[in-house]
């Protein structure tokens, strides 16, 4: 699988996330846990399990969390040495030299995405994969998963299924209302 | 989970402290140099070194400390954390101009320039104004943190922190009673002396007798606030009123930071400062101390605990 080409611009990386199609195999955690190269404790993507309605109309529903790499970040807007930032891509990213780990960051995060480095003390989060999308490879997560839950791609191409499935209306943004301007798209069944 | 340990409460608390007791120090200067001379000269000396220690902590509570200095090189105005470092690095300098300033000596030569004199002590206004609101912009500024998302909270730790900052001149004046240029407690001089304990009683009882009501009703406002606000919001407030932080919450900070150093205040006054009690003064500003320190480690660890509910 290759990533989109973008239509010479600089592409906007966004992810939909089809939680109908979630079974909770983790697949995607594992993935990222290789790619990243994490310790056992450190995570980057998570699976919320969530219960709702009431017996007997009851049902659970599997929901994959992440840095959602927020057009309006607030970690980079509070971080007082400039380490995280937005690249022009979309990309929320960290330049570790820069962390001072004062932690800032974490709490100012509404989706826990954050996480500090034990063996360093920077902190680091996703990346949506940025090494590998260089080489025009999918991120982990996204080649991962065997229900085909995640789509990924560029917003900037208006051919793109991301484009056509984001400005569709079965889509939400979590925790729109907080301004964070997310970039990954949820279909919630 | 927490981040932010004890190390950051007391830095909190040591900026608060400062920065009150340069503010007392300042308005006390303004409204009558000569009859408050002791309490703006123990407001001077105090000011520089409680947030010099919070500094300390401060960088020790990062997990990087080695390069804290990258915040000195670095100015982001989207930043409260970066604003504040700068805040705070002026700070600490008027404030130690301002210290030596009020020593007996003349060592920087200015205390016969009176402008100078006045632009210092204006700027000196400014910024310990700057730094007692950053630290509860600090956290007010985290819509993540529904407990710390409050105006409220800026509010509530900026009168807390001119309370502390008069607590801790208080207490100073108290443990120096053989001290003839800051004393309040043992006269050594007449009815002269007596006149300058009164006056400085008198200054320091009233300001506490407001502002304590006032952080009462801040207090109030803040609960009633959240208590009526999200469902994490909510919840938070059920650590802090009947969860696992309620005990420091209502007798650590309500009751004996907040209603004894208020009643004790109001007694004070009802009875002219008639008699002198140098114990009653410094109980109570060695509980409004502790009632400070109490209710920004509830407030960092509350707001620590809850996180907004997404979905």
């Amino acid at each position: 699988m290759s990533a989109p080409e973008s239509l010479g611009k600089l592409p906007k990386w966004a992810m939909l996330i089809d939680t109908t199609k979630c079974v909770g195999c983790l697949a995607c955690v594992a993935a990222c846990h290789n790619q990243n190269e994490l310790p056992v404790t450190e995570y980057f993507n998570r699976v919320e399990e969530q219960e709702f309605g009431r017996f007997p109309n009851y049902n659970r529903r599997f929901l994959p969390m992440q840095c959602q790499h927020c057009d309006n970040p607030p970690c980079v807007s509070v971080c007082p040495t400039g380490a995280s930032y937005k690249r022009s891509d979309g990309i929320v990213a960290i330049d570790t030299r820069r962390c001072i780990g004062c932690k800032y960051c974490i709490l100012s995060c509404p989706y826990k995405a954050r996480m500090i480095n034990k063996e360093h003390g920077y902190v680091h989060k996703c990346s949506f994969c940025a090494v590998l999308l260089e080489n025009k490879t999918l991120p982990a997560c996204v080649g991962t998963c065997p229900t085909g839950v995640r789509v990924f791609g560029d917003l900037n191409d208006p051919n793109s299924e991301i484009s056509k499935l984001a400005a569709s209306k079965k889509t939400v943004q979590i925790g729109k209302d907080l301004n964070t301007k997310s970039s990954i798209y949820y279909i919630i069944g | 989970m927490i981040y932010w340990s004890y190390m950051i409460t007391f830095y909190l608390f040591g900026a608060g402290v400062s920065a009150g007791a340069m503010l007392v120090s300042i308005a006390a200067d303004f409204i009558d140099p000569a009859k408050y001379k002791k309490i703006v000269r123990t407001g001077a000396y105090i000011a520089p070194f409680p947030i010099m220690a919070g500094m300390i902590m401060l960088i020790f509570d990062l997990e990087r400390p080695w390069l804290f200095w990258l915040l000195l090189t670095t100015f982001k105005y989207t930043s409260i954390m970066s604003i504040g470092a700068w805040i705070i690095t002026f700070f600490c300098a008027i404030s130690i101009i301002y210290f030596m300033l009020n020593l007996q000596k003349d060592y920087l030569k200015l205390k016969t320039k009176a402008n100078t004199v006045n632009a210092i002590k204006a700027v000196g206004l400014i910024l310990s104004t700057g730094v007692a609101l950053y630290t509860g912009l600090l956290l007010s500024t985290l819509t993540a943190r529904p407990f710390w998302n409050t105006p409220m909270v800026v509010v509530l730790l900026f009168v807390s922190a001119v309370i502390d900052g008069l607590a801790a001149i208080s207490l100073v004046l108290c443990l120096r009673p053989d001290c003839p240029d800051c004393c309040i407690t043992a006269p050594k001089t007449g009815e002269n002396m007596n006149e300058v304990i009164k006056n400085n009683n008198t200054f320091i009882h009233t300001v506490d007798f407001i502002l304590l009501y006032l952080l009462l009703l801040c207090t109030a406002v803040f609960l009633i606030g959240i208590g009526k606000s999200t469902e994490s919001a909510v919840s938070a407030l059920g650590i802090v009123t009947s969860g696992r932080l309620s005990v420091l919450f209502w007798f650590g900070f309500v009751a004996a930071g907040v209603v004894i150093p208020f009643i004790a205040a109001a007694y004070k006054l009802y009875t002219k400062m008639s008699t002198h009690r140098p114990w009653l003064n410094f109980i109570s500003a060695l509980l409004a101390l502790t009632g400070g320190y109490i209710v920004r480690s509830v407030i960092i660890n509350a707001g620590q605990l809850t996180q907004a509910i997404l979905f």
